[in-house]
């Protein structure tokens, strides 16, 4: 081998051959040349490595870390926008299913007055008067509802 | 993956930030990485030939003087800035894969590109030759503590193409694997190999020169 094509070993290091290392290694200790080569070699990686007289600038410390600082906040107001999120959706959801559930169990006189009740709004007396009249007309109706009843028909009058 | 034994403090301490937000964790990062992202930052900046351009004096003046960006630390400050407020922005991103190190050198390598690509097309038509650097008192020191400068460095590395200088950078400081090194560089692992030899090749001759020396030629000269 010539000294370009040792250099060639020298250059790529660890990724070498392990065989090409072994027998570059053994070559370093007779030829003088190569020697140099890796020793400059070694100065040169030591000044391009070099670090030690950098100097921090304060500015860049404190305007990194209150960034750092503004990040953390951001994930905090996300994450509480997160959690508000889904707490209005559930309270939506629980609300829903109260309406829902409540509607169910509203018995049909009760659905009838409050057709009645709508159709008042709405300014169908015609209506409401007739939705009253099914309701007073059904059997056994609690006072209660009765005199709802009565009370929507008069007010449809 | 870092090639040397890397017990990675940093990649711990980013999964925790990660986890429990804890900002210490990120001070920490900071403090056992802003050395090296500010010496590779000077470095990377090489990569571009990157020109000189005028500097600001205290009275708000454009002085005419030009100064490489090797030794303008306004700049330099400015370039690491952006390296960490990306570093932040991607740090949700970074799972361990790589080391932190080289994982932050990247970005800093591409920030430094990137500025100095940006500055070169703003400076127009400024010469490459007035990017050598005045060595002067720093040179002196250099002389006494018997080892290279960032200069010589510099210097040595003028005979490299920017390609060449790239793979060597990403080798020693990134401490990439020659695969990693194509993958990043979009070329093949022959490639790789084949810009290492030649970078090799080409700082041969300086390197005999400041093995047989010492130092290098000139501090040589001087003493």
């Amino acid at each position: 081998m010539n000294h370009t094509e040792w250099n060639d070993i020298f250059a790529l290091g660890d990724d070498a051959d392990p065989d090409d290392r072994k027998k570059a290694d053994e070559h370093l200790l007779t030829c003088d040349e190569c020697q140099k080569v890796k020793a400059g070699f070694e100065l040169f990686k030591e000044a391009l490595l070099d670090d030690s007289e950098e100097e921090d600038d304060p500015k860049v410390r404190e305007q990194v870390l209150a960034a750092a600082q503004a990040q953390l906040d951001g994930w905090v107001r996300a994450r509480a926008r997160r959690v508000a999120f889904l707490v209005t959706l559930a309270l939506g959801l629980l609300v829903v299913g109260v309406v829902v559930w409540y509607r169910s169990k509203a018995g049909p006189v009760e659905r009838r007055l409050e057709l009645g009740e709508e159709q008042l709004t709405h300014g169908d007396f015609e209506g409401a008067r007739k939705t009253a009249d099914e309701v007073l007309s059904a059997p056994d109706l609690p006072e209660a509802e009765k005199a709802r009843a009565l009370r929507l028909k008069e007010r449809a009058r | 993956m870092c090639r040397g034994v890397c017990e990675d403090e940093s990649a711990e301490l980013a999964e925790h930030y990660n986890k429990t937000e804890d900002k210490g964790a990120f001070a920490k990062i900071y403090e056992l990485n802003w050395r090296c992202v500010r010496a590779y930052a000077r470095r990377a900046a090489m990569l571009m030939r990157a020109p000189p351009h005028e500097v600001s004096t205290d009275y708000g003046k454009k002085e005419k003087k030009k100064k490489p960006i090797t030794q303008d630390e306004s700049r330099l400050s400015e370039i690491c800035s952006s390296v960490w407020l990306a570093a932040l922005q991607g740090i949700r991103g970074f799972k361990g894969k790589v080391c932190f190190r080289s994982w932050i050198l990247g970005i800093t390598r591409n920030k430094a590109v990137d500025d100095v690509r940006e500055f070169t097309k703003r400076a127009g038509d400024v010469k490459v030759d007035a990017l050598k650097v005045e060595l002067g008192d720093a040179r002196a020191v250099s002389a006494k503590q018997h080892k290279l400068l960032l200069e010589d460095v510099e210097a040595a590395c003028e005979s490299l193409t920017e390609d060449e200088m790239r793979v060597v950078f990403m080798r020693f400081w990134e401490e990439l694997t020659f695969v990693e090194m194509a993958k990043e560089l979009g070329i093949t692992e022959g490639a790789v190999r084949h810009r290492i030899k030649l970078a090799f090749a080409k700082l041969r001759p300086e390197l005999l020169r400041w093995a047989s020396l010492g130092l290098p030629a000139k501090d040589k000269g001087e003493q």
